[in-house]
């Protein structure tokens, strides 16, 4: 675990400044010259409804104001919101919406580059942090849809045998090294080494989502990309 | 997981059609494809979960080829713990299917995927796509778990009132309609392949509890992938519409997907969210959701609460008539990913959290504010409902 404050400071040193709502942070802060914007959750967050409002709502400053910084967005997810009252309410719709946003800043020219700073659990993750143009991940991040307990459960295949397969099946295993495989995350990356990353990264123009071609090349999943592509050339 | 192959030489006349698959990879069930062989041998391929039984699907088959004569076919055979009769019934189904008899067909929820595209779409106008590839999941094939050539989700082009379009339907009892590796790849790629063809629209019939937690990784990165295909195609104008009538509705990354659309379709049945009562009651107990209370869960995810909060724009009875009519009237219902549109997304949300504050569902919102409409809502009919919702509605003015 990593608190923000300490990841933001190794990485910006004094060069940012971020608010907190409802454990939706969002800010500003500069690497070398260029600024970025900065939006996310806090530690361990539950991402709900009421979040991803919130977020959205960053989002349509910046449309307003034609602001086309890259955006850093910043995971820590632990899971959804699981309550009824967030279900009711849509939480799906809330989710999209925020997905939507993110479509049209992309649309405006601002880079979307996402980083998971310690977990990234279930739904939360697709929300947002999936959306960026370029996933990156701090090496003891977390990563899972859902911990092994619940896939026994749901599966009713034996805990046992699941801990045993995870060791080998990076296809539903629990796992950083796993979701890179898979072409889910671009880059795993040391936290020495992060500023490098992003600022590499901000120049790279191509914006195509590449990670069912990564996962293929990576070994991890085998089947997506030649299975989209026969699709296409049909 | 047990293989077996049969052969069979008949004498006659060959028997000729296109291919068919009958049945779903659902417990207790099997899935049976029969199509032309090189040869005038008749083959059968089986692969079933449950060992030793060879001896009881000889038999079967035989009593099968005996009684019927098939001549020059092979059939394919993908069991998961069907009983004898069961495989006696789909066998004979399948064939009859092959042989061109049709039965006609309306109520969206018992039939699977093949046939709901059938009914849904104009007369003959389905070519499916992948068709005749078997994609089997090997990730369910490590686990022992039977897999379905489709993995469980048929795409293709079609025409609806002779406009094409894409389309794709979750096959409801194969693994809960779920998202594994292929089956989100066939998603993508359909979207994908939606931006090169000439298409008034795609449309998803959702059915499925969300992400396959077998792949679960694989899964929920498709879920991603799409949602970035679905937003280039609506940024194409390409109309988006999701069909959620099933039993499973969408739930999970499928329930997320369906939000990212252009427009939806639900009826009473359907429901849409993110987790279902059963992992919110298994997290946090049965004091924060009773899943066994049926009732409950429909005010909070079912048609009816979904269509008064504009999460599904057309409310529908269960027939396929209906639904193809609420399809047509949809394709030209387009919902732009821009800055207007967005605002006015943000609006609708932001009231629909804070006019709720202390309310979980949609039964005690009502009570409290609307008294005098919401007495027995949840059990009118679709006419009668649509009354309401609409004075509902009128009420609400500011808000809609």
């Amino acid at each position: 675990m990593i608190s923000l404050n300490d990841l933001l400071q190794q990485l910006f040193m004094t060069n940012y400044q971020i608010q907190e709502e409802n454990s939706v942070i969002y800010g500003q802060a500069k690497l070398g010259n260029q600024s970025l914007f900065l939006l996310g959750v806090k530690e361990s967050t539950f991402l709900g409804a009421e979040q991803a409002l919130i977020m959205a709502e960053k989002l349509i400053d910046l449309l307003d104001k034609k602001n086309k910084d890259p955006i850093l967005l910043l995971v820590d997810v632990a899971g959804q919101q699981l309550t009824m009252r967030d279900e009711w309410l849509g939480m799906q719709q809330y989710f999209a919406h925020l997905l939507e946003c993110l479509e049209c800043v992309r649309k405006q020219g601002n880079q979307l580059i996402s980083l998971v700073y310690n977990q990234a659990v279930g739904g939360g993750f697709i929300a947002y942090g999936l959306m960026a143009d370029c996933i990156l991940a701090l090496p003891h991040a977390k990563l899972a849809v859902m911990w092994l307990e619940g896939i026994a459960k749901v599966t009713k295949i034996d805990l046992d045998r699941l801990k045993e397969l995870s060791k080998t099946l990076a296809v539903f295993a629990p796992g950083v090294e796993n979701f890179y495989q898979l072409g889910g995350l671009h880059d795993i990356v040391k936290l020495s080494e992060l500023e490098d990353k992003i600022t590499q990264e901000l120049h790279r123009k191509d914006k195509d989502d590449k990670r069912a071609l990564l996962g293929q090349e990576r070994g991890g999943r085998q089947l997506a990309y030649p299975i989209i592509t026969q699709i296409i050339n049909l | 997981m047990e293989k077996l192959v049969l052969n069979f030489n008949l004498t006659g006349e060959r028997n000729h059609g296109k291919k068919v698959v009958c049945g779903v990879v659902s417990s207790g069930n099997l899935e049976v494809i029969i199509e032309e062989n090189q040869s005038v041998e008749t083959l059968f391929n089986l692969q079933t979960p449950i060992e030793g039984y060879c001896l009881v699907w000889t038999k079967v088959i035989e009593n099968f080829v005996a009684e019927y004569k098939p001549i020059g076919l092979q059939f394919t055979l993908n069991d998961n713990g069907a009983t004898p009769p069961v495989v006696a019934l789909r066998l004979r189904q399948a064939f009859e299917l092959f042989q061109g008899y049709q039965q006609p067909m309306d109520n969206y929820l018992e039939l699977d995927a093949r046939q709901r595209i059938k009914a849904l779409f104009d007369k003959n106008s389905f070519t499916e796509w992948l068709g005749d590839e078997k994609l089997y999941s090997p990730h369910l094939a490590m686990l022992d778990l039977p897999g379905e050539a489709d993995d469980g989700i048929v795409i293709g082009l079609a025409h609806l009132n002779k406009k094409k379009v894409l389309i794709a339907a979750q096959q409801k009892d194969f693994m809960g309609g779920s998202v594994g590796e292929i089956h989100g790849a066939k998603l993508t790629g359909l979207f994908k392949a939606a931006l090169k063809k000439d298409v008034a629209a795609v449309i998803l019939l959702i059915d499925s509890g969300g992400v396959r937690l077998h792949e679960a990784n694989a899964g929920e990165i498709a879920i991603s992938e799409m949602i970035r295909a679905i937003f280039a195609v609506r940024n194409q104008g390409i109309m988006t519409i999701g069909v959620v009538c099933g039993k499973n509705g969408a739930f999970g990354g499928m329930g997320i997907v369906s939000a990212c659309l252009d427009y939806a379709i639900i009826n009473e049945t359907g429901r849409i969210g993110v987790s279902g009562p059963e992992v919110i009651q298994a997290v946090k107990g049965i004091d924060a959701f009773d899943s066994q209370d049926r009732a409950l869960i429909w005010r909070v995810y079912g048609g009816k609460t979904r269509y008064l909060q504009q999460i599904a724009q057309t409310y529908t009875n269960s027939t396929c008539t209906d639904i193809k009519n609420a399809l047509i009237s949809a394709l030209d219902k387009r919902r732009s990913i821009e800055l207007p549109q967005l605002k006015s997304t943000q609006q609708l949300l932001k009231n629909r959290l804070n006019s709720t504050l202390g309310c979980d569902e949609e039964g005690t919102y009502l009570q409290k504010n609307y008294p005098n409409l919401c007495y027995n809502l949840f059990e009118l009919n679709q006419e009668a409902f649509l009354k309401v919702a609409d004075e509902i509605a009128k009420q609400n003015g500011a808000l809609k």
